[in-house]
């Protein structure tokens, strides 16, 4: 399985928001880095489909971004997200499923399998509006898992998260990761840190670095705030 | 012989056909078992009926009350209807006024298709109130039927009009207010339409027209909505 990236631009009037992107990956967990507006969440949105190109083409084994069977193995966390007032945990998810295109039986099983594993099974008959922010994303997460996806794209899933949950979050991200492409954009270096097998780092639409965390170096913080942050020379992160 | 020399030997001995590859290949990407149908008829179960019901309501109020045969009720109850359609409109933008467009639009089937079928299904069902309203006015009240319906369905379909495009535009959840002014000024219409049609300044046949005029534009902006549902703005 591969996702190749070949020369992807997207433009909004005078912003070049992704500028002629090249990428493939394969079956990992690569960790994508960069300030705001750096151009990630573009990139994401196009790889997801949900925003077209205006040059260069995404394709995973071949497919288009467009075709059913990619958007078949897709599964997809943005970093904002909303939810239909009058859906408990259980029905947000049952309806998800049902875009997925999972069948009622299996949906019902794999929502309670879900809402176990991330441990949103006390609340799975409450309205989502009574879920705190750390639930809320809790739950974005097992939508974007539920069709067992083999592209699995997360933005900034670990926000609202208590650290033990993040340490949870990354043992499921690092166990997806052996069989699917992940592709988890943060702020928070240390998410990426411990599971990452590559490390992407945009700036201006482009990638300023692409390789794995050795090649990084010793502290991973240290690189980002070099690359991204002007600072002075003998500046040091605490 | 360990087990993995026996299955190397098999395999040499019995190389798997191109064919057989190719279907391999293939069955990896087989599509679950859920079809288009089955996510229409799904879609329709999360289409909120409580959209159509103030409709249904106020149809069969007005109804009892236009036995009393009084045609100005006409009125009253177009001057109404621009309310129900804020309720429908919204219900057509739900997934912009809920921030769920973005999980949807990425989701194995198109978010163009779900927007379309909501609007299909709330448009239909609007229209279809909007005539059986005008036909039991009409059988009570005093007025031709073609004329009953443009007062009722003129207010209702500017007003559709005017929210599609603003939801459209307009990309927060607090477009329902700028709907909501837009509301108080179809409701006027029905005023307006009555002081022209009684000055002989609307002929039926102009007010038809413009029925026809306001039709044509609410559909484009319905196409126009549902194309626009594939790409996201950029905020």
């Amino acid at each position: 399985m591969e996702l190749v990236l070949d020369r992807v631009s997207k433009q909004y009037q005078n912003k070049i928001a992704v500028d002629r992107v090249s990428l493939r990956l394969k079956p990992q967990v690569i960790g994508l880095l960069g300030a705001n507006g750096a151009g990630k969440t573009t990139l994401m949105r196009m790889i997801c489909g949900v925003l077209q190109p205006n040059s260069g083409t995404i394709r995973l084994d071949g497919l288009e971004a467009s075709d059913e069977r990619y958007r078949d193995m897709l599964g997809y966390l943005p970093q904002n997200f909303g939810y239909y007032p009058s859906f408990t945990g259980k029905e947000f998810l049952m309806y998800m499923a049902a875009l997925k295109g999972l069948d009622k039986k299996n949906a019902n099983r794999k929502c309670g399998e879900l809402l176990k594993l991330v441990n949103l099974e006390h609340a799975a008959n409450k309205k989502i509006r009574t879920y705190s922010g750390g639930m809320k994303q809790r739950l974005g997460i097992a939508q974007a898992i539920l069709n067992d996806p083999k592209l699995l794209i997360l933005d900034e899933p670990t926000a609202g998260l208590d650290p033990k949950e993040r340490v949870r979050f990354r043992n499921l991200i690092a166990e997806l990761g052996k069989d699917a492409i992940v592709i988890l954009s943060t702020h928070i270096v240390s998410d990426v840190e411990h599971i990452a097998d590559r490390i992407l780092m945009m700036k201006d639409g482009q990638f300023i670095f692409d390789g794995s965390l050795d090649e990084a170096g010793e502290d991973l913080e240290e690189f980002y705030l070099e690359n991204f942050a002007e600072r002075e020379p003998d500046e040091k992160t605490i | 012989m360990t087990d993995k020399d026996v299955i190397k030997k098999l395999k040499d001995a019995y190389p798997i056909s191109a064919s057989e590859k190719e279907t391999a290949f293939i069955k990896k990407y087989e599509l679950r078992s859920r079809n288009l149908p089955d996510i229409l008829i799904n879609e329709l179960r999360y289409v909120s009926i409580k959209s159509l019901l103030p409709f249904a309501a106020l149809t069969v109020f007005f109804y009892e009350i236009a036995k009393l045969g009084d045609w100005q009720l006409t009125w009253y109850y177009a001057s109404l209807l621009p309310i129900v359609a804020l309720i429908m409109t919204t219900g057509v933008g739900r997934s912009e006024h809920y921030g769920m467009s973005e999980l949807e639009a990425a989701s194995r089937f198109s978010s163009r298709l779900i927007r379309l079928m909501r609007l299909l299904y709330l448009g239909t069902g609007s229209l279809a109130l909007i005539g059986v309203a005008s036909f039991v006015i009409r059988r009570v009240a005093d007025g031709g039927g073609t004329m009953v319906f443009a007062i009722v369905a003129l207010p209702y379909l500017t007003n559709m009009w005017g929210c599609l495009m603003l939801i459209r535009r307009w990309h927060s959840k607090d477009n329902i207010y700028g709907c909501a002014a837009v509301t108080v000024f179809t409701c006027l219409i029905p005023s307006a339409m009555k002081g022209m049609l009684a000055g002989r300044l609307l002929p039926p046949a102009h007010a038809l027209l413009l029925l026809l005029l306001i039709f044509m534009l609410a559909v484009r902006e319905g196409v126009l909505f549902v194309r626009e549902s594939e790409e996201l703005s950029w905020s």
